[in-house]
């Protein structure tokens, strides 16, 4: 510790170097603290559960023709008949499908007049059993039976016929004990609700909505010129439950079919735009990291090339290679120190920025430690390898050019 | 004197080869990662109709539940940016702007009258009104829009892109020829040429970046034709409406429909306001738009801002990229002050046999010059690099975002150039410091 003070005075009398590593280094910790934070959840964004029995479910949208009833007996018709193939466990048609943007929302209130709402959610209306074929766990409260499914033209909310709440909803509404909400009313918009369950999880149609985990679910079939259906398959052959689903529906002749998806393509497709600014993010923070720590390579083998001489003269007096390794290292580290310590004022400083124009979430405390720890590491093996060659300069070359 | 400096500049650069490799490589990745990230974000938001986008509206009404808002935004009540069937021809059939035009949605399948059945394919369909391609400059390759009587007598006639006409009739001259969509004969009366305003900007902001639909044909056909289908654009409700037929949805208070004007001249916009809301008072006279009467139009601008066309992913990229571009261009500024302290003895030699501070400086500006030049160059090409490697990345927007233009180009080297040289002054003022005395004892 006794090398701290020569290190500071000469720091501090050819300053002009070293400053330009700590103002790098600080720059550098802004980015990386923000950016890594944006990554981390990004990530957690891209790889949200969703409830679902992904890999065994496939939704299309398919045409109705002739008059109402026509439609809806038709509508009924094929889902019989698709629930009677061998390949097929269950199929129901609901009115939103997850991760495929295309549903519908409302404003959440536990109290009609109240002026502001609660929270947002998305609604599922569809057949009674589109819980269990979802794959949804209902963890309090009862679900629907076949005696609560409506079959309407319009999505008859106004009757209260009951709703299915995700779990996260629930916490949101009664945040001390979720299991309140059991049997409550709730307000979508104007109408009012009686909660009979609750659901695990469930994820809502559109995957960059931030009230994408509140969701509720109906069991009135609503009946349109166009239906989404969701079909779970009996066994892993998917290609022919496809296969299977789709000859019947083509015979009726006018039929049209459009999205035929599997649910697991389907959230691919919705977070690739996530997917590709996680990847760049990415990279941005590997490159600084690179080339910060080429920042610090390059000055460190700077100084030691400016003062072989010094080097090699403390040498001459007796200073061990190790003493001279420890020097570097530990001017390196005060520089290191002051950058972090500066870089912290700017990463909260641009933090606010992109809280305040961006609308992110503020970086917790911990990423600035981390961040601190991950920056000093990589300025210490930066400059390792020209310390460790500083150290070998020979006590002769001191004495040679003078 | 200049040549000689340049040379000097040269011979500095050749004596250290990695020194100034690594100034050029850490310029050129700062700049390609800034460029590469603002070319997208400045290609996204890039005026989609240039000359016209100030004199063209989008009209959104109050025509929502008296009982509830249609939502929040930003803490305030907003309105819906869509209207009723009932506004949308109310307001066209006044025509009180200089040109308007109604936006629909539909999709069917759709085939070239000669191929089998078979091959009819889904196809996302664009009813409009004939100003569509005049108001947005949408030029043509073939035939021309359809025209007023068309519209009013709802004919079936189609305006197929140059896409689809690829694919319908291999790209051939398709006047004349049938279309089949949804079951209905359409006649080609157009082909369009190119076009691909980016954003796309007159719909949702969903589509704001892929191709235009690429079949339209008058709004009133597919009105005549019964068509409706709510499931490839939006619809939204008030009041319990059964969403089964288009009679009720014309009926109802469902908003569904874009309306855009073009007006003679910016200035008309507040007369064209008056206008709005005087229709409006009228609809409430008669029952209707019962809630606070917040109409509004917005020009392209307001509209791709309001609409949230451009992320903001985006832009904090380009903040990003040039925080990261500081940095590089901090770890080259380091990476001169090293050069030219290498090069006291040359300076001191060059003051001792009588060269001013100024010529020292000119030399060393000279090398900066040159180290930002090639470091533009450089990072041109990776930017290049880059752009390619985003279009794989991002392949489902539409790959003309990752194009640099000539002016992008020259940015790109100018900004190498100018921050290179603006981050070599101190180094080059610390050089130009260097006693003549100090240098020339040692030697």
């Amino acid at each position: 510790m006794k090398d701290l003070k020569p290190i500071i005075k000469s720091l501090l009398r050819a300053k002009t170097g070293p400053l330009l590593l700590l103002l790098q280094i600080a720059v550098t910790y802004t980015i990386l603290v923000n950016a890594v934070f944006m990554l981390l959840q990004k990530s957690e964004e891209i790889n949200v559960s969703s409830g679902l029995a992904e890999s065994e479910l496939f939704w299309f949208q398919m045409s109705l023709h002739g008059t109402r009833e026509e439609k809806m007996a038709s509508l009924f018709r094929d889902l019989e008949a698709i629930k009677g193939l061998d390949s097929v466990k269950n199929a129901v048609t609901l009115s939103s499908i997850p991760f495929s943007g295309r549903g519908a929302g409302h404003e959440i209130r536990l109290d009609r007049n109240a002026v502001g709402y609660i929270t947002k959610a998305a609604f599922y209306s569809g057949s009674f059993d589109a819980l269990e074929t979802m794959g949804l766990k209902l963890i309090a409260g009862e679900g629907f039976t076949i005696n609560d499914e409506r079959r309407l033209f319009n999505f008859g909310l106004t009757v209260p016929s009951g709703v299915l709440i995700t779990k996260a909803l629930a916490e949101q509404l009664y945040p001390e004990d979720w299991q309140q909400v059991l049997g409550k009313t709730i307000y979508l918009n104007e109408d009012a609700q009686p909660v009979r369950g609750v659901v695990e999880h469930l994820i809502g149609p559109w995957s960059f909505w931030k009230h994408r985990s509140f969701n509720v679910l109906f069991s009135n079939v609503f009946v349109t010129s166009e239906v989404s259906l969701m079909v779970r398959v009996q066994g892993t052959n998917i290609e022919k439950s496809i296969q299977d689903v789709m000859n019947i529906i083509m015979q009726e002749p006018l039929r049209t079919v459009d999205h035929l998806e599997v649910l697991t393509d389907l959230r691919e497709k919705a977070y690739r735009s996530q997917v590709a600014a996680y990847n760049t993010l990415k990279a941005v923070v590997i490159g600084l990291a690179l080339i910060t720590m080429l920042g610090v390579f390059g000055q460190a083998r700077f100084t030691v090339l400016k003062r072989r001489k010094q080097i090699g003269t403390r040498r001459a007096l007796g200073a061990s290679q190790i003493a001279i390794v420890r020097y570097y290292v530990l001017e390196n580290a005060v520089i290191n120190v002051c950058g972090i310590a500066l870089g912290v004022l700017l990463a909260i400083a641009a933090n606010n920025l992109l809280v305040l124009h961006f609308q992110l979430e503020p970086v917790p405390g911990l990423y600035l430690a981390y961040g601190g720890v991950i920056i000093f590491l990589a300025g210490f093996f930066a400059v390792l390898q020209p310390a460790i060659r500083a150290a070998r300069i020979s006590p002769a070359e001191a004495t040679r050019s003078v | 004197m200049l040549l000689y400096y340049f040379r000097l500049a040269m011979l500095s650069i050749k004596k250290t080869p990695l020194l100034s490799f690594l100034m050029i490589a850490t310029i050129a990745v700062g700049i390609a990662a800034t460029m590469v990230t603002y070319t997208v974000n400045y290609m996204m938001s890039q005026d989609p109709v240039p000359g016209k986008s100030e004199r063209l509206f989008t009209v959104h009404l109050s025509s929502w539940d008296p009982n509830m808002g249609y939502r929040i935004k930003d803490g305030k009540e907003d309105i819906p940016i869509f209207m009723t069937y009932q506004d949308a021809t109310n307001l066209y059939a006044d025509k009180k702007a200089h040109k308007q035009t109604i936006i629909s949605f539909h999709k069917a399948m759709v085939r070239g009258a000669e191929q089998p059945s078979g091959q009819a394919t889904m196809t996302y369909l664009r009813p409009t009104t004939h100003e569509f391609f005049s108001m947005l400059d949408v030029p043509f390759l073939y035939g021309s829009p359809w025209t007023e009587y068309d519209d009013s007598q709802g004919s079936m006639v189609v305006v197929l892109s140059k896409k689809k006409n690829e694919q319908l009739f291999q790209g051939q001259n398709s006047l004349g020829q049938e279309v089949i969509i949804g079951g209905s004969i359409y006649r080609v009366i157009g082909v369009l040429d190119d076009w691909l305003p980016l954003p796309r900007f007159y719909t949702e902001n969903s589509d704001a970046y892929s191709e235009p639909r690429g079949l339209f044909f008058p709004f009133q056909s597919s009105i005549n034709n019964d068509w409706f289908s709510g499931t490839d654009g939006s619809v939204y409700c008030w009041g319990g409406v059964d969403l089964i037929d288009l009679d009720a949805v014309k009926a109802s208070e469902c908003v569904w429909l874009f309306y855009w004007v073009e007006l003679e001249s910016a200035e008309l916009r507040n007369e064209y306001l008056a206008y709005i809301n005087s229709y409006a008072q009228e609809q409430r006279e008669l029952g209707r738009f019962q809630r606070e009467q917040m109409n509004r139009v917005m020009n392209v601008a307001e509209f791709i801002e309001y609409n949230e066309v451009v992320k903001k992913d985006g832009r904090i990229a380009v903040w990003l990229a040039a925080a990261f571009l500081i940095a590089c261009l901090l770890n080259s500024m380091s990476l001169m002050m090293t050069k030219f302290h290498g090069k006291g003895a040359e300076v001191g030699l060059r003051r001792a046999v009588g060269a001013s501070k100024v010529d020292i400086a000119r030399q060393f500006f000279c090398e900066t010059l040159i180290i930002g030049l090639s470091g533009g160059v450089i990072g041109l090409a990776l930017a290049q690099l880059g752009l390619h490697i985003t279009a794989q990345v991002y392949s489902y927007l539409h790959s003309e975002l990752m194009d640099m233009n000539l002016s992008l180009m020259l940015l790109t080297i100018g900004l190498s150039v100018l921050s290179s040289a603006l981050f070599g002054l101190y180094p080059i003022y610390r050089a130009c410091q260097i006693q003549p005395s100090s240098q020339l004892k040692s030697l």
